[in-house]
């Protein structure tokens, strides 16, 4: 499924004060969701959020207007629940002398469920500042997941009167006029993309001060159960693979685990090709692995629970690390025929 | 594409107004509103009698009936807020305090709203609006 945004609940207060209340809503369970908060005060202060059965936490924010002596702050806040509550959510700023407060709740489905109160969703971020500027471009480190992963942008503005424009392939949270306050002059919005990209930009029709967050948003894995590899091609696992239970890599062509494969259960490896371990592989081939027919396969990190393996026909099996529980291997399971075996350490 | 004003949803005239909670009578919303905006009368050096201390606090509590009338739902709202003159950026004094929340979508829907004051009396004025904002 993957990743779509709603906007739950909106709104503004230039009434001065440390507390706010948005609108009743209503979350999902294991659903996460993000606050958009901007407070404009003496000096900058911390954002935090109550309610709705949730715990609510800061994951970034960016101080402004101006950038030298700030006194504005924007800030995303990030809550998952397995029993959430319909009801209002009150936002608070803390210290005193805040003079407004303007936000946006979100719903943000399709994503990653790990992590406590749902940060296993959140990638990473990066902010953008200026006293003078038409568009703000905080730029993202490579996406984790360039397919799936979602890319999220706040903005806010130190004015009102105009109206914001989203980046190409971006679609904005709310409105164009944004949400505007017009007594201390402010205005916040946001925008979204799926699949993300790391140069998001957001524009506002006029120079102004202006300051944005971007964050990557993990999507929900789509391979815990079952993969299907291509018939010729490479498969490449650049981060962690932690619940593949079943797997069959490409006939002919090379896989490769950049990461740790702490539960890879079962897996079919290429007739022709390599197959390339490059971190911890704890469990895997406990149940069931073929190496290729001709071609190597390669443990660069350790493999300590190796229960049943089969050697290439003709080529290579090299275990760079240690292996200490090969006993299937060495017995009955265990057959070479034309090929080598190498135990590096 | 903008901010539409529809009509004035109510007002309440200045005046001088105790310490407690007072709960507006039920008003009808209309069908195209998507928010509702409330202006509040803030003290300034032209209008030194309202709202004038910090120590009189208003907290403002909106809600929603999507049921007509029979259960309400919060439409957010601020707590305890202070008087006296506040400036904006610009070193301006702010004539009105505002807030504006989004209204949950359907027909036949209901607003009130509750004002509770504490360290008043609170002199002041309130006047309420309904937008469309596209």
């Amino acid at each position: 499924m993957a990743i779509a945004f709603t906007l739950k609940t909106h709104g503004t207060s230039g009434t001065a004060g440390q507390s706010y209340n948005t609108a009743s809503w209503t979350p999902s369970a294991n659903t996460l969701y993000l606050i958009v908060m901007s407070a404009y005060g003496a000096t900058p202060n911390t954002h935090s959020a109550s309610g709705n059965g949730l715990t609510w936490h800061s994951y970034a924010n960016v101080d402004f207007e101006s950038v030298a002596s700030p006194i504005h702050r924007l800030s995303i806040l990030y809550s998952m629940g397995a029993s959430p509550s319909a009801g209002a959510t009150t936002l608070s700023i803390g210290g005193s002398g805040n003079l407004d407060c303007l936000w946006q709740v979100i719903e943000v489905t399709g994503t990653d469920t790990t992590g406590v109160d749902g940060a296993g969703a959140l990638v990473q971020s990066n902010t953008a500042k200026s006293d003078s500027a038409a568009s703000s471009s905080p730029t993202l480190s490579a996406l984790g997941d360039a397919a799936n992963n979602a890319v999220f942008q706040a903005a806010s503005v130190g004015t009102t009167g105009g109206s914001w424009t989203a980046g190409t392939g971006y679609t904005l949270v709310g409105v164009s006029g944004g949400e505007s306050e017009g007594t201390q002059g402010e205005n916040i919005n946001s925008q979204y993309k799926v699949p993300g990209t790391t140069t998001p930009s957001i524009s506002w029709n006029g120079t102004v001060t202006l300051a944005s967050i971007a964050i990557e948003i993990k999507a929900a894995s789509s391979g815990t159960t079952t993969t299907l590899a291509p018939t010729v091609g490479a498969v490449s696992y650049s981060g962690n693979a932690s619940s593949l239970s079943f797997a069959l890599a490409p006939s002919v062509g090379a896989v490769t685990y950049a990461g740790n494969t702490p539960a890879l259960a079962k897996m079919l490896s290429p007739s022709s090709g390599s197959v390339t371990y490059d971190g911890y592989a704890p469990n895997v081939m406990n149940s069931f692995v073929l190496v290729p027919s001709t071609g190597s396969m390669t443990f660069s990190g350790e493999a300590p629970a190796l229960t049943f393996d089969l050697l290439p026909t003709e080529g290579m099996l090299i275990y760079g690390g240690n292996a200490p529980s090969l006993g299937g291997l060495a017995t009955s399971h265990y057959v070479r025929r034309h090929g080598r075996c190498y135990f590096q350490s | 594409m903008g901010i539409t004003v529809l009509s004035t949803a109510a007002a309440i005239p200045l005046g001088n107004y105790p310490n407690g909670s007072f709960t507006s009578p039920v008003v009808d919303i209309p069908d195209a509103a998507t928010d509702v905006e409330f202006d509040i009368a803030a003290c300034t050096s032209a209008q030194p009698t309202i709202w004038p201390n910090s120590t009189t606090t208003l907290t403002l509590e909106t809600e929603f009936s999507l049921d007509g009338g029979a259960s309400f739902i919060s439409g957010g709202g601020f707590n305890n807020a202070p008087g006296g003159v506040h400036k904006n950026k610009l070193g301006q004094e702010i004539p009105i305090d505002t807030f504006t929340t989004s209204i949950p979508s359907g027909s036949g829907r209901k607003a009130r709203a509750t004002f509770t004051i504490a360290g008043g009396p609170l002199r002041s004025s309130c006047s309420a609006k309904w937008l469309q904002i596209t």
